[in-house]
């Protein structure tokens, strides 16, 4: 085997390690948060602790699809329409879900967002972020 | 629903052969100034070459062009499309209200054909697999008279992984257009 056989061997057997290890990864990574949900928790800023999360609260967002729009507070505050089943969730809509996660040493909370979509396979996270507490206090009180 | 027009397919074809005997006679006459029997060969096999590897663009893009004319005739119809979907081969337009679907196939493209969603069924959404646990094509499909309808939400020939942003997407969009689908089934039943 000359040096150009030998490169390409390695390049090919390279991106196959990729390929397949990158899934094993995934799936292992995927699996661990589905046993340990704690895991994908916040840290609370002072106490450097994982928060713990109350039950979460279904939301519409009049977004389609993959369609891209503003992430923030405002947004999800003025435009999302709440619901209590994921069978309410029409078709090809986006929805979210609000957790409100709470550290258990010092109470401080914060509002956790999670827009996805959902399909008849697992569905996808499209976006979210974390917020203050004390801009969703009013709107989840309601 | 007729899916494919055989006169359509043969003129089409005798319209791309009339093109490359033109072609392979009108450049030796340029060129030479004679009628040359291998240049001519030469160039009629190129033409062919070309065409074989742009005839896929080139086919569906005039078929394209000539079923979107003819789904305009709708305008016409008691028809309203609140919904017209554009898959890889063909034109579906839904009017739920009245229970009627409008259809054009590329391969039929002068031919505008309503449906009645009463005779619809076997409605079903899904994905084929591709290789490494990825996928290749996303559809929605039912069944009229026995016959098959597949529309494509996403085709590629690459290996898209399921959980990618544009299979998840095709998914979301061929459950919602089965859903459409079956409630207006149920609706008209």
């Amino acid at each position: 085997m000359n040096l150009i056989e030998i490169i390409f061997s390695v390049v090919i057997g390279a991106c196959l390690v990729i390929i397949i290890g990158g899934r094993i990864v995934l799936q292992i990574v995927t699996k661990y948060y589905e046993k340990n949900p704690d895991a994908a928790s916040p840290k609370c800023k002072k106490c450097k602790i994982r928060m713990t999360a109350g039950e979460g609260t279904l939301y519409l967002i009049p977004a389609m699809f993959d369609m891209q729009h503003e992430e923030s507070a405002e947004y999800y505050l003025n435009n999302t329409k709440r619901i209590y089943d994921e069978s309410q969730i029409p078709k090809g809509q986006r929805a979210c879900r609000m957790f409100v996660f709470r550290c258990p040493q010092c109470d401080e909370k914060v509002v956790s967002v999670v827009d996805f979509l959902q399909n008849s396979e697992n569905g996808m996270i499209c976006g979210g972020d974390i917020y203050p507490y004390e801009k969703f206090r009013d709107f989840l009180s309601s | 629903m007729k899916k494919t027009s055989m006169s359509y397919i043969l003129t089409f074809a005798g319209i791309i052969l009339a093109i490359g005997i033109v072609v392979g006679v009108a450049v030796p006459l340029i060129v030479s100034q004679t009628l040359n029997g291998t240049m001519f060969g030469v160039i009629f096999f190129l033409y062919f070459v070309i065409v074989a590897m742009l005839i896929y663009p080139l086919f569906t893009n005039i078929s394209k062009s000539i079923a979107k004319k003819t789904m305009n005739k709708l305008e016409n119809m008691e028809f309203e499309a609140q919904n017209t979907f554009f898959a890889g081969s063909a034109i579906l337009a839904m009017d739920l209200d009245r229970g009627k679907l409008a259809y054009v196939s590329y391969f039929n493209p002068k031919e505008l054909q309503i449906a009645d969603v009463a005779k619809v069924e076997r409605i079903k959404s899904s994905y084929v697999k591709g290789p490494l646990g990825g996928a290749t094509c996303v559809y929605f499909e039912f069944y009229y008279e026995n016959k098959r309808y597949r529309f494509s939400t996403f085709t590629s020939n690459k290996a898209y992984m399921i959980q990618s942003q544009e299979v998840q997407t095709a998914i979301s969009k061929a459950d919602m257009y089965g859903e459409m689908l079956e409630n207006a089934v149920k609706k008209r039943r």
